[in-house]
């Protein structure tokens, strides 16, 4: 500002100020590590994960397609249904079909 | 197979859907989960259940709690059109013992309590520990797969409609 002469900053230089800033911060900031196990069946090609933190099951599912080139898929009914229920191409057909059932009277 | 995200939401119907039938089963017709892992001996409910009631607008959730908990109130909420979202289960062998809560939406499990595995006494057992650790997780996963796979082959028969849908009825309005 003193060499230009402005009074004052744009927009996107006070962005790259404040990202600067933010940046030496938290090179200055100890990290605090979160620490889960995992069990990863590489022939079976199951891997449990023990959280269910949605941050933590996000950013291994972001890590693991960085590090390996593999995809997980979570289980969930709809998973656990096509993937593990050895179900046939018929029972498949209905269970996209499914409307929830009324147990009511 | 359908996006992720579309799936989750258009069927997590059929996670209570199953958690509801296992309370049923758990209650009725125990044969069942012998046949489906003859080592395991009782399965009871612990002491936690959940249960939703999904209306148009709104969600009304019942929760029951506690170790010595009764559950008429579960099966009242059963009765006016409830599911139930979450189930604490404890499962038992002759000698051991697993207690662990599962979300029907996701089939997540969490407070898993495994029976406990002998203290090390050395590093060189820590291998072993972890062996034997995984084997009991393995015992009720497995456990868990099958008995959705058994719930799923029958949720996609004719059989549920005509067979077991009376029974479960007949369950929760007991005349």
């Amino acid at each position: 500002m003193a060499t230009s002469g402005r009074q004052y900053l744009s927009r996107n230089e006070k962005q790259v100020i404040k990202d600067r800033v933010v940046e030496a911060l938290y090179l200055e900031v100890p990290a605090v590590p979160h620490v889960y196990d995992i069990i990863w069946n590489y022939e079976e090609s199951v891997l449990w994960f023990f959280t269910n933190l949605k941050a933590a099951n996000e950013e291994l599912e972001t890590l693991f397609i960085r590090s390996f080139g593999l995809t997980l898929i979570r289980i969930f009914p709809y998973t656990a249904a096509q993937l593990s229920s050895d179900l046939s191409n018929t029972e498949k057909d209905i269970l996209l079909k499914l409307a929830p059932t009324s147990f009511k009277d | 197979m359908l996006d992720i995200a579309v799936a989750y939401n258009r069927f997590k119907f059929l996670g209570d859907e199953f958690l509801t039938w296992l309370w049923f089963v758990i209650e009725q017709d125990p044969a069942i989960l012998k046949n489906i892992d003859p080592d395991l001996t009782s399965f009871e409910i612990g002491n936690r259940i959940v249960l939703e009631n999904r209306g148009k607008d709104s969600v009304e959730r019942i929760t029951i709690k506690g170790e010595n908990a009764h559950f008429e109130e579960g099966m009242l909420a059963l009765t006016k059109g409830a599911l139930v979202a979450e189930l604490n289960l404890v499962c038992r062998t002759t000698e051991q013992k697993w207690a662990f809560t599962v979300k029907g939406e996701s089939l997540n499990l969490s407070g898993f309590k495994t029976p406990k595995i002998a203290p090390l006494e050395s590093p060189d057992d820590l291998e072993g520990a972890v062996l034997e650790k995984v084997f009991l997780y393995d015992k009720i996963l497995q456990f868990l797969e099958k008995l959705y796979k058994h719930f799923i082959k029958l949720r996609t028969s004719d059989n549920w409609q005509s067979g077991v849908v009376p029974l479960i009825k007949k369950w929760m309005h007991p005349s």
